[in-house]
């Protein structure tokens, strides 16, 4: 178990923000760090890829709508990917429970992403440093260093709740009474809510563009279609749209 | 007169390379992506500069804080080696110009990269990759995980290189074009409808709220699927949105209360 709990960890380093080594932040926080692809990693590494995904589909769902302008994160994806995804399938907890112990996990990551962000203003003076001297090479050094932080700061506090964690949670999980349980389904059908409606507060500028919101929400409640389905559609509508909004003289 | 230095393919996609790899990594409070930026010129100075005073100067006035959604970003970094290109060869272009460029293109393309990239292209690729996932397992999260760093590392070394070709003039002509903003609504309508489609299938909230008489239950939820299914599921949206955009609320704030409503719902046996 220490060397899946070791690998997984790893991955949560790097899928962090800032990490680069996987096709930057690209292929790094933007893919590797999305729960979905950190959770059907965490099934493989740990041999159940069925409620990994579970887990994933939940949670991802959960922080679709997530970005961070300016760095300024409100929830650590890339940790609660990793971290949540581990901590059901080591302790046998129900995958409902997923969002709401995603939430912990992200305040966390959050808390980290603001001490490395603080850290790293010690690199920027030394390559100032290098600068003056003319030497570039140091001023990538610079740039990488700040790699040893990330590394530390995510790996280590991983690892230590994955293989300290596990008991733990498995053991007050087998103690919650019913209505809490009965709470905490609820909750993890709300919370998805949340990163839906910052998506919205980020793309609706004009509040009439929530019927198209609406409109999305109708075609799988009352015609139950497949969500590929809708979003060609939406494809087809996007280009008309395009085409009506001025934008046709781009294609002469 | 001198020959016209011009920078070679090669070190144009160094450049790009050392962005698009180490972006984001020595961010920090105070020059957020400065050294990244500095990193990702190193090619580009040392091909112009090989006086070392020139070379300095060249070095410091990369350093300063630059902030940028890096992935559609990398446009700046082509604009900014056009510039050093020019001045290397004698044009009448001074630190304070270059800096300006740059704080003047990070805004809008910050807006621009935000909206599109994380705010929509990002989503629905998500949201199709559920959807996948729920059919056919891991080849939701493989879909994904090709799809989304092919296009957008193409986009990203095809706007360097645009931006490098087309100059400040360039960008300005397009961003006030109209032609980003076209864009920009058309991909918010594919965006929201499938975020809409997303939304019935992962909010889920429904009452417990009964009355019974006698022998007669009646479910207020039935009730409720009759006028419109998942009612409730949306308006819970709807609560959210408002009171991040109209409140002005964090997220972390609506979240504590979502955590606190829910609990009085469950409580009261509402939910």
């Amino acid at each position: 178990m220490f060397i899946q709990i070791a690998l997984i960890s790893l991955l949560a380093y790097l899928g962090a923000i800032g990490a680069p080594w996987i096709l930057g932040t690209t292929g790094g926080f933007y893919t590797l760090g999305r729960p979905l692809v950190a959770s059907a990693l965490v099934g493989l590494i740990l041999g159940d890829v069925k409620t990994a995904l579970e887990v994933g589909i939940l949670i991802q769902a959960m922080y679709i709508g997530i970005i961070t302008p300016g760095a300024v994160m409100p929830f650590d994806v890339d940790y609660i990917g990793y971290i949540t995804t581990a901590l059901i399938i080591l302790s046998k907890a129900d995958p409902s429970i997923a969002p709401t112990l995603a939430v912990p996990v992200g305040l966390l990551g959050v808390t980290i992403w603001n001490i490395i962000w603080v850290i790293n203003v010690y690199f920027a003076h030394r390559a100032d440093g290098y600068a003056e001297k003319g030497v570039g090479s140091g001023i990538k050094a610079m740039n990488l260093g700040a790699q040893i932080v990330n590394f530390a700061m995510r790996f280590i506090p991983a690892f230590l709740i994955l293989y300290f964690g596990r008991g733990f949670l498995q053991n007050l999980l087998n103690m919650i009474p019913p209505i809490i349980t009965h709470y905490l389904t609820v909750l993890g059908g709300i919370l998805p809510a949340l990163g839906i409606g910052i998506l919205l507060n980020m793309i609706i500028k004009d509040k009439s563009y929530f019927g198209i919101f609406i409109l999305g929400f109708m075609l799988v409640k009352y015609l139950n279609l497949p969500i590929i389905a809708i979003a060609v559609m939406g494809v087809v509508l996007a280009i008309f749209w395009f085409k009506f909004q001025g934008g046709e003289s781009y294609n002469g | 007169m001198a020959e016209y230095k011009k920078l070679t393919q090669k070190t144009l996609f160094n450049s790009w390379l050392n962005w698009f790899f180490f972006n984001g990594s020595s961010q920090s409070g105070e020059r957020m992506q400065g050294i990244a930026f500095c990193h990702s010129m190193l090619p580009v100075i040392e091909e112009l500069y090989k006086d070392k005073e020139e070379k300095i100067k060249a070095l410091k006035r990369h350093l300063v804080l630059f902030n940028v959604e890096p992935q559609i970003g990398s446009v700046i970094n082509g604009v900014t080696a056009a510039f050093e290109e020019q001045r290397a060869n004698g044009a009448e272009i001074d630190d304070d110009t270059i800096n300006t460029v740059k704080v003047a293109l990070m805004g809008p393309l910050s807006g621009i990269g935000d909206t599109l990239v994380p705010g929509t292209l990002i989503p629905i690729l998500l949201a199709i990759a559920i959807g996948i996932t729920k059919s056919a397992g891991i080849l939701g999260p493989v879909f994904y995980a090709l799809v989304y760093p092919i296009v957008i590392g193409l986009s990203s070394w095809y706007l360097y290189k645009f931006g490098y070709s087309a100059g400040l003039g360039g960008i300005q002509d397009i961003m006030q074009g109209g032609k980003i903003d076209a864009l920009t609504n058309a991909l918010n309508v594919l965006g929201l409808l499938v975020m809409g489609a997303l939304s019935a299938s992962y909010i889920n909230l429904s009452t417990a709220i009964k009355y019974t008489s006698g022998e007669m239950a009646i479910e207020f939820q039935k009730i409720l699927d009759n006028i419109f299914p998942g009612l409730l599921s949306i308006l819970t949206v709807v609560v959210v949105w408002y009171l991040l955009s109209v409140k002005k609320k964090s997220p972390l704030w609506v979240m504590g209360f979502l955590f606190l409503a829910t609990f009085a719902g469950v409580v009261l046996k509402i939910f």
